[in-house]
C-alpha cells in the first residue's frame, strides 16, 4: 500500500546551499537573532528556490510592526542581504547598517581584519542553526506542503524563545540554549 | 554568567502593550508562574516543571487570541469536554525536542510520564489526529502569534535587554520525503490494464457522458485514464500522460492512435459533468471491484494497488 512517506511534498523547490556546496529539495528559513541573548526575533519560510535578498524586507517590517525591535540599532547580515533596496530601508528605519559587502567574503586579501569581523558575528546565528538542528527538530520537519511546514517551524522557534523564558524563571539563564542541560535534573 | 529573573519594571508596565500584548496580563502570568515554581513537587522531572511553569503565560495568550466562538462544547449538553489548549500548544512545543521524532511518539511519551500527565492536567494522553486536527483548524495566524508572544514575554522578563543588534541569516529546510520513491519511475503493466478496461467495459462511458459536440477524445478513453491515473499511483496526471504515451499497446486499446489528449481536455470532460471526477469513476468501481475478487493475486502486487484506489483519503487520488 503506498504510504505518505512515498509522496513528495509538493511546495518543496530544489534550493543550493553555497555553504555546503549542495543541492536540496524543501524550503528556506530566513531568522533575526539577538546578537546576545540568542532570542529570535522573527522568522520568514520561503520556498528554497527565492532569492534572500528579496526577503529581508518583509522579515525586518514583521518584527518592527510589533515593535520587537524597538531598542535595537544594528543590523547584521551576510552579502546575500546586501542589496541597494536593503540598506536604503535599514537607513530609512534609522538602523545602523551592518550587511557585508561581496569585498568582506575573506577571499579578498585586503579585507582579512573584515572578514574575521564577519565570521564573529556569524558565528552566533550559524551556531544557533546548529543548536536547533541538532536539539531540536529544526531543518528536518514531520510535516508536509508550505502551511504545515511554517507551522511546525514557527513552532520549533516559539519553542526555543520558551526555553529561554523557562531558564530565566529558574535561574538557569546560562544553560538557555542548551536544551540537554536545561532539561537536565539537577 | 547566572541570571535572575527580574520582575517588569514600572516604565514597562506603563506602556500597556508589548508587542501587542498586554503588559498587565503579561505581568500577571510572570507573578503566577513564579507562585507555581515554588509549588512544583520537587520529584517531577524538568519538562513536569517547564508544563507547569509555562502553563500561565498559555493561559493568558489563549485568553488574550483564542477565539472562544469557535468552541462545540457546551457544559452540560452531550458531547465529550476537549482537551484543553493550555495542554495542547504545550505538547506541540515539546514535540519539538530532537529526542522525539513525531507526534505520535509524543503521544506515547506522554502516556509513560504521570508527572507530565498531571502538570498538562490530563487524564489520559491525546491521539496524534487531535494534535494534527488542533494544528490545521487552528491555521498558521495564531502560530505565527504564538511566536510574537514567546518573544513578548522575553522581552518582559529582562531576557533582551543585552541585545543591541540582531543578526538575520537563512538556513535550509529538507523537505520530508522519500526522495527514492519519489524518482521511480513507475511502470505499467499492458496486458492486464487493457485486460482490466476490457472486462469493466470502459467503452459505456461513451454513452453514459455523451460529448456535447462531435470530434475530440472519446469519453471512455478519459475515464480510463482517470483510472489508469489513480490505480497505477502516479503522482499527476501529467506524469500519467507521459507515461501512457509510452506504450503503443496500451495507446490503442484506449482509442487513443492520434496521441494522449491534453489534461485541459480531461479536464473539459470533468467540467462538463458536474465537475467531480470522483462521480464520474462511480459506475465503474463495482465492475472493478469484481474484477480484483476474480483476480486476488494482481491487487497484492505492487504495480496495481486496490488499497489505494478505495482510499478515501491520500494523495490526488481520492475515490470514496
Amino acid at each position: 500500500m503506498a504510504t505518505q512517506d512515498a509522496l513528495p511534498d509538493p511546495d518543496a523547490r530544489i534550493g543550493y546551499n553555497v555553504a555546503k556546496d549542495k543541492a536540496y529539495v524543501g524550503y528556506k528559513c530566513h531568522a533575526i537573532v539577538g546578537n546576545t541573548s540568542h532570542a529570535i526575533y522573527g522568522i520568514r519560510i520561503t520556498p528554497a528556490n527565492t532569492g534572500d535578498a528579496k526577503h529581508f524586507i518583509p522579515l525586518m517590517e514583521q518584527a518592527v510592526s510589533r515593535e520587537l525591535l524597538n531598542d535595537i540599532n544594528r543590523v547584521h547580515g551576510d552579502c546575500a542581504y546586501h542589496v541597494e533596496k536593503n540598506v536604503d530601508w535599514l537607513q530609512a528605519c534609522q538602523f545602523d547598517c551592518k550587511l557585508h559587502d561581496k569585498s568582506e567574503s575573506g577571499l579578498h586579501r585586503k579585507n582579512i581584519r573584515s572578514a574575521r569581523k564577519k565570521s564573529k558575528i556569524r558565528s552566533v546565528i550559524e551556531a544557533l542553526f546548529g543548536i536547533a538542528k541538532n536539539n531540536l527538530t529544526f531543518e528536518k520537519p514531520l510535516v508536509r506542503c508550505m502551511a504545515a511546514v511554517q507551522v511546525d517551524t514557527k513552532l520549533v522557534f516559539t519553542a526555543w524563545n520558551l526555553f529561554m523564558v523557562f531558564a530565566r524563571l529558574e535561574n538557569r539563564w546560562m544553560y538557555r540554549i542548551s536544551v540537554k542541560k536545561l532539561f537536565n535534573k539537577g | 554568567m547566572m541570571g535572575t529573573c527580574c520582575s517588569p519594571t514600572e516604565a514597562e508596565l506603563s506602556n500597556n502593550s508589548i508587542a501587542g500584548f498586554d503588559a498587565v496580563m503579561l505581568a500577571y502570568a510572570v507573578s503566577e508562574a513564579k507562585r507555581i515554581r515554588e509549588r512544583v513537587p520537587a520529584n517531577w522531572s524538568p519538562i513536569a516543571r517547564f508544563f507547569a511553569i509555562l502553563r500561565p503565560f498559555i493561559h493568558v495568550f489563549l485568553l488574550a487570541r483564542w477565539d472562544w466562538s469557535k468552541e462545540r462544547y457546551r457544559k452540560g449538553k452531550p458531547g465529550k469536554a476537549p482537551i484543553p489548549r493550555e495542554a495542547m500548544l504545550l505538547i506541540h512545543l515539546i514535540s519539538h525536542l530532537g529526542t522525539i521524532r513525531s507526534y505520535r511518539q509524543m503521544c506515547d511519551e506522554i502516556a509513560n510520564h504521570e508527572d507530565w500527565m498531571r502538570a498538562l492536567k490530563l487524564k489520559r494522553s491525546p491521539d496524534h489526529t487531535t494534535l494534527s486536527k488542533f494544528r490545521k483548524e487552528t491555521g498558521p495566524e495564531l502560530f505565527d502569534e504564538f511566536f510574537t508572544f514567546s518573544i513578548a514575554i522575553l522581552k518582559l522578563i529582562g531576557g533582551l535587554v543585552a541585545d543591541t543588534g540582531v543578526i538575520a541569516d537563512s538556513a535550509p529546510i529538507e523537505a520530508c520525503m522519500n526522495f527514492a520513491r519519489a524518482n521511480k519511475r513507475i511502470k505499467i503493466d499492458e496486458t492486464r490494464v487493457i485486460d482490466l478496461l476490457t472486462k469493466i467495459e470502459i467503452s459505456r462511458a461513451d454513452s453514459l457522458y455523451p460529448r456535447k459536440r462531435d470530434g475530440g477524445t472519446k469519453p471512455s478513453c478519459i475515464i480510463g485514464l482517470l483510472i489508469i491515473f489513480y490505480l497505477c499511483r502516479f503522482l499527476s496526471r501529467s506524469q500519467m500522460l507521459r507515461e501512457v504515451a509510452k506504450y503503443p499497446t496500451l495507446m490503442h486499446a484506449l482509442g487513443l492512435d492520434d496521441g494522449v489528449p491534453s489534461q485541459p481536455s480531461i479536464n473539459y470532460l470533468v467540467k462538463q459533468n458536474g465537475g467531480d471526477e470522483k462521480t464520474l469513476l462511480k459506475p465503474f468501481i463495482d465492475a472493478i471491484a469484481r474484477y480484483f475478487e476474480e483476480n486476488p493475486a494482481m491487487a497484492s502486487e505492487q504495480s496495481i494497488n486496490v488499497d489505494f484506489f478505495f482510499r478515501t483519503v491520500g494523495h490526488a487520488g481520492r475515490v470514496t
